[in-house]
Order: structure tokens, then sequence, then C-alpha cells
């Protein structure tokens, strides 16, 4: 279970997160929604310490952590239950496919080089890039890098991952297979949260939506709650907004 | 002997391909010189470059401060004042300290001590400018490279070992070797303070024949040779670092 | 001989030093102007591959760039009256300063050359094919839409090549020129204080190329978009 209470961040004298709580049951799958600028982004960062929130706590499992007092040691010890996929695949350059998975096992987690192997080739193959092993990312479309990316996160057997609009990057043709692999992530039962844009995805897959507006969580639900019903004027109005932007039919 | 390389001297206006043999075997002579002269200060270069570089990226209290503030006052400074100055600051307070001690009167009369006090100008140079490539090389690699080290639970030190560092060295490579060749023209500069290099060599056999112009081209030949080779090796250091 | 390193020197020599600063400024003003030009002509003869001059201007660049400064200022300080000589003119009583203007316009024109190839290379070959396309002719293309792009591209590079050259005219005086360099130096003979004169030349080289990175910088920022 994850949880977060009361989490502030501003970046100078722009207040980006203004006390937002969220709860994540284990294997339940939780997209937050919400307009660019709305602090969505910056709250995935926080709770992987990308960014340092400047008030507010962090629940994981059994290991409690207060955002602003946190030590070296308790940052790491929350990264290594958590993994990220980024919005731009941040896949390591100088390292293939298969590279790319096996670093936070062995580097970070001392797993064997030849356990680690076995885990890296299954996770690559559960993606379907059983033949892009030894490719390097420059070498990868952008979809491939991120089913790398999701690969690499999926082999760490984190508590939670953390998606970061992982499909906004893409070409509109390459969003299809990225999305088809975060579904079977979902199916594993794994727990995640979700930033993304991709409508049909939150409505077909989350088991919890969560919208948010100027830093504060707004509204949150069920899919068929906020999609069919949703009870705030201003997610009404987003939902019309991006669904007409995105045409997708519900 | 001269003669047999040489034939014409100074009396003869005409241009004598000759003569630029004959220097360009007199200066060849000088060869490792000029060698110890670029290599030393590329690899003091590195070791001293590298850490300010690390420092300064990494905003270490008062030593980025200290550092930077350093760096760029004395990026703004020509090599051939490193080299006067240093010369001047090495051997003067030597001079005063012999009439009291036996020990600095031998250092300065030391055989070659021009030669040490050039390594040692060129390799504060060389630092200076290296600190510099290695910050733009650490720069080079992304932000987001750091945060999915991070993200995947590796330390900073273990993000830096397997994979900045990797990314900032193909990055540093071909720009290391254009800092080589800039040393290895540089240490020219130390003929103003009398050191025996390919350029001197070069000059000693026209203070024979009174053929500048041949020397000149013969010591250019020389340098244009030793340039090229390490551009080529660094275009094949380049391919290999590079993971395509 | 007194004190290794004096103060109050400093001052004393600044005002001299400082004089033959224009020397420097004008160096590095006739060698980039004239080192642009020619390397403007040397880009265009490699990049329109000229046969014959193509592979000379190849070898050119090679052997301005890996050679030392000092070896090119004495090579046309005692080869070009030579090779004058052969058609007929004697410059053997021209004032060294200009063999020194040469040499570094000689010298900027290959970096030069360079620089702007790799600016004009680096347009996209879309933008000569749209160009051509809407009906401009080869020149139209490259005075329009070519170069305006490239300088963009040329321009922080330009300026470091800049701040290179004001160092590298720091050797000058081994010529027998009166710059700043050779001003401490004859001021050094005549009082044994040498040190001094070398620190004021030392910041006046700092001051210079401090101010002119912050020029370009400052200009880079006005004038690229984004």
């Amino acid at each position: 279970m994850i949880q977060v209470k009361g989490v502030r961040k501003s970046f100078g004298k722009n207040e980006v997160l203004k006390g937002v709580d969220l709860n994540v049951k284990k294997g339940e799958v939780v997209v937050i929604l919400g307009p660019s600028g709305s602090g969505k982004t910056t709250l995935l960062r926080c709770v992987n310490f990308l960014e340092i929130a400047d008030d507010g706590d962090l629940t994981i499992g059994d290991l409690s952590v207060r955002f602003k007092h946190a030590t070296k040691k308790e940052i790491l010890r929350v990264r290594r239950r958590t993994a990220m996929v980024f919005q731009n695949y941040n896949l390591f350059n100088n390292k293939n496919a298969i590279e790319n998975v096996m670093e936070g096992l062995v580097t970070a987690r001392k797993v064997p080089a030849a356990d680690a192997y076995a885990t890296a080739k299954k996770e690559l193959d559960k993606v379907g890039l059983s033949d892009k092993y030894d490719a390097y990312p420059s070498q990868l479309s952008g979809g491939q890098q991120q089913r790398v990316a999701i690969a690499r996160a999926v082999s760490l057997n984190p508590e939670v991952i953390l998606f970061d609009e992982p499909t906004s990057a893409l070409d509109p043709e390459l969003v299809g297979e990225v999305l088809a692999v975060m579904r079977a992530v979902a199916r594993e039962g794994i727990t995640m949260i979700v930033v993304t844009h991709e409508m049909s995805f939150a409505h077909d897959i989350a088991d919890h939506v969560v919208f948010m507006d100027a830093g504060v969580i707004v509204e949150e639900g069920t899919p068929k709650e906020i999609f069919t019903n949703p009870r705030e004027a201003r997610t009404k109005q987003f939902l019309d907004r991006i669904l007409l932007k995105y045409d997708y039919s519900i | 002997m001269f003669e047999r390389f040489c034939r014409k001297g100074a009396e003869s206006v005409a241009f004598d391909v000759s003569c630029v043999w004959f220097s360009f075997k007199v200066a060849i002579r000088y060869l490792h010189v000029t060698l110890f002269l670029s290599v030393i200060p590329l690899a003091l270069g590195v070791a001293l470059g590298t850490p300010i570089a690390v420092c300064r990226k990494f905003r270490v209290r008062i030593a980025s401060q200290v550092a930077g503030a350093l760096i760029t006052f004395l990026k703004g400074i020509p090599l051939v004042l490193y080299v006067l100055i240093l010369n001047f600051m090495i051997l003067k307070p030597l001079d005063k300290l012999a009439e009291y001690s036996v020990w600095a009167d031998k250092l300065r009369l030391m055989d070659k001590i021009e030669y040490y006090i050039g390594i040692i100008a060129l390799s504060a140079y060389a630092t200076v400018v290296i600190s510099e490539t290695m910050r733009s090389a650490l720069n080079s690699v992304p932000d987001g490279q750091y945060e999915a080290c991070f993200s995947i639970g590796l330390t900073r030190g273990q993000a830096l070992r397997s994979i900045v560092i990797p990314q900032a060295l193909a990055f540093a490579v071909p720009v290391l070797c254009n800092n080589f060749i800039g040393l290895i023209k540089g240490s020219s500069i130390v003929y103003v303070i009398g050191v025996l290099d390919i350029l001197n060599g070069a000059m000693t056999s026209a203070q024979i024949n009174y053929r500048f112009l041949e020397a000149y081209i013969a010591a250019a030949l020389i340098y244009w040779v030793l340039c090229i080779s390490v551009e080529r090796a660094s275009w094949i250091l380049e391919k290999r670092f590079k993971k395509r | 001989m007194g004190k290794l390193f004096d103060v109050a020197l400093v001052f004393e020599y600044m005002p001299v030093i400082l004089s033959r600063f224009p020397v420097t400024l004008l160096i590095v003003s006739t060698s980039i102007i004239g080192g642009t030009l020619l390397g403007f002509l040397i880009a265009l003869v490699r990049l329109y591959r000229v046969p014959v001059l193509n592979p000379a201007v190849v070898s050119y660049i090679s052997f301005i760039r890996g050679t030392p400064v000092i070896i090119q200022m004495f090579l046309v300080y005692y080869g070009f009256p030579l090779l004058l000589l052969q058609v007929g003119i004697n410059i053997n009583r021209w004032d060294k300063l200009y063999f020194v203007l040469i040499s570094y316009m000689l010298n900027n024109a290959a970096f030069m050359a360079e620089i702007i190839r790799s600016a004009i290379a680096s347009v996209p070959a879309g933008q000569t094919e749209a160009a051509h396309s809407v009906g401009l002719s080869g020149f139209q293309t490259l005075r329009r839409i070519v170069l305006p792009q490239a300088f963009f591209t040329a321009f922080p590079a330009f300026g470091t090549r800049v701040v290179n050259t004001l160092e590298s005219t720091s050797l000058a005086f081994t010529l027998g020129i009166l710059d700043m360099l050779g001003q401490a130096q004859a001021i050094g003979v005549r009082t044994y204080h040498l040190l001094e004169g070398y620190v004021v030349v030392a910041l006046v080289f700092i001051a210079a190329s401090m101010l002119l990175e912050k020029g370009f910088a400052w200009m880079e920022r006005r004038l690229i978009p984004n």
C-alpha cells in the first residue's frame, strides 16, 4: 500500500502542489488526469524523490518517511521499492537493451549477473523485444525504447511503478504497442500510478481515477464515476475539452 | 660534415630543399622532448582537471566556488605568459636562495631545469583547459540519465561509474584529442625559455647555416605529421567509443 | 635588484603597457575580418568541391591546424619576401607588423573556413530543396535561406575563435613586435622587473577575454531566437 499525505512543493514562488493526499492499494492501477501544469508529474517525481517535496509524508508498505527530512539512506530505500517509466524513456545510452534491464538488478540489487541476465531476457520477451537484446537505444524506435524502459521497471519487482506520461513523446502509430504492454503489466497485478492523457487507457484499465488541477486533487473515483458522471465543473470542462481533442468514443 | 647536407649556406638566396632535409634531421632528434612536453601535461591535466570538473558539476561547497573563480581567471591568460611567469617565479627565488643554500644553487644550475619549468607551465595550462573539457563532458549527459539511475535505485557513485562517466568519456575523447593537439603545438612556445624541443632543435641547425626559412619548414613538417597522427588516432578512438 | 614583486610597479607599468593594447586589437580585428572573408571563399571552394582548388585548400587547412602559430609567423616572415621576389616585388623593407597581420589572417582563414563550412553543411538539404521549389536561384537560396540559418550555427564558434585569436596574438612579440608583451619585456630589460610587467599583461588579457566572452554571450542571447 502506498500512502502520500499532505505533500507540498513550490518552485520559487510558484506553488505546484498544495497539500495532496493519495492512497493506492496493493495491485491497484491509479490514473492521474489533469491539465498541464496541474502538478501531476511533480507528484510522481516527489514520490520517487527526483524532486524533494517541501512537506508531507510518504508510506510504502512498512516504510514511512517525511519528505523534508528523508536521509540519503531512506531515499535510496524508497527508490529501491519503486520504479519509474519516463516520458522520454531515459534509457542508458551507453548500454544495449538487455544491459539497460540488467543494470538495476546487478548494480543496485546485487543480483548475480547470470540471474539478472535470465530475468532481463524474460522481461524483454514479455514486452515483445526478444529480437532486440543487443540493440542500443539509438537503434530502437520510440515505442521499442519505452517498452525496454517498462521491462527495466518491471524486472526490479517494485511495490509500485510510476508512469510519467509514457506515451506523450511517441508518434501516434507507436502509442498502441506501449499501451498494450502497460495493459499486460496491469493484468499481472502490479501496482501502478499512471499520469497520462490516454482516456481509453484510463477508462479501461484504471481501478481509480484522480483528477488534479492547480496543485490539488479536485475529484477522484472509479472511472465510471469520473467519466460518466463528474461532480465538479472543472472535471467536466477538462473531460469535454480533452475528449473533443482526442476524439475518443467511450 | 654539415656541408654534406646543405652546401650553399647563407650567401645563396634561393630556397634549398637539401637544407630542409638537414634541419629536419637535426630537429627530429628532439621529437621526444616535444612528446614529453605534451603527453605529461595531458596526463596531469586529466588527473587534476577531472576532480575540479566533478567538484563544479556537483557544486561541492567552497571547493566549487574557489575552483570556478580561479578557472574563469586563469582561462584568460595566454600560454606564453604561463611559461614566462612560471619561469621567472621559479628561477628568481632560486637565485636568491642560492646565497644561503647549496641545495638551491644546485637546483638552479640543474641540467635541463628550463625543461622541467616548461612541463610545469604546460601542465598548469592543461589543467585549466581540460577541467573545462571535463565539465562540458559531464554536462553533455542529460539529466534524464541521472534520473533513470536514481529511479532504479543506483547511488550517485554507482550512477557516475556505470552510466554517466562512460557517456561523458565518449564526449570527452575527441575533445581531449583536440586539447592534445593544442598542447603539441603549444609546447613549441617553451622555446622562449630556451628548451631544446623540435622548434629550437631546428633553430640550432639554422644557426649553423643561416637557412632560417628551411629550418622553420622542417619544424613545421614534423609538427604537422604529429598532429595529423593524433587526429587519425582520435577518429579511431571516437569510433570505438561511439555505441552508434 | 630588490624585491621579487613590487605591487607599486604594477600600477606604474599599467599605463605604459596599456598604451600598446591597440596593437593587439589591430592584430585581432584585421585577422578576424580578413580571415572571415578569406575563410568564406575557402569554405565555398570546399562546399562546391571546386576542382584543383579543393584538395589544395584541404591541405592548407590541415597545415594551419597542425602547426604552431609561431612557426606560421616565421614562415610568413621569411617565406613571403622570397615568394614575392619571384614575381619581382621586393617587400624586404616592410614593417614586421605587416607580416604578423598577414600570418594571423592566414591562420584565421583556415579556422573560419571550417566554422563556415560546417555551419552551412548543417543546414538541412530540405531547406535548399524547398527554396528551389519556390523558384529561387542557387545564389538566392544561399543568400536568403542557407546563410541566415548557418549564421546562427556559426556564431558561438566564431566567438570562441575571436577569444582564441586574442590569446594567440600574445606570440607576436617573438617576431619583435612592440605589443603589450614586447613592452613588458623592454621594461624588464631596463629595470630587471619582469614579473610586474607580465602580471599587467596577464591582467589585461584576463579582462579583455572576459569582456569578449560576456559580449558574445550577450549577442548570442539577443541575436539567436531560442
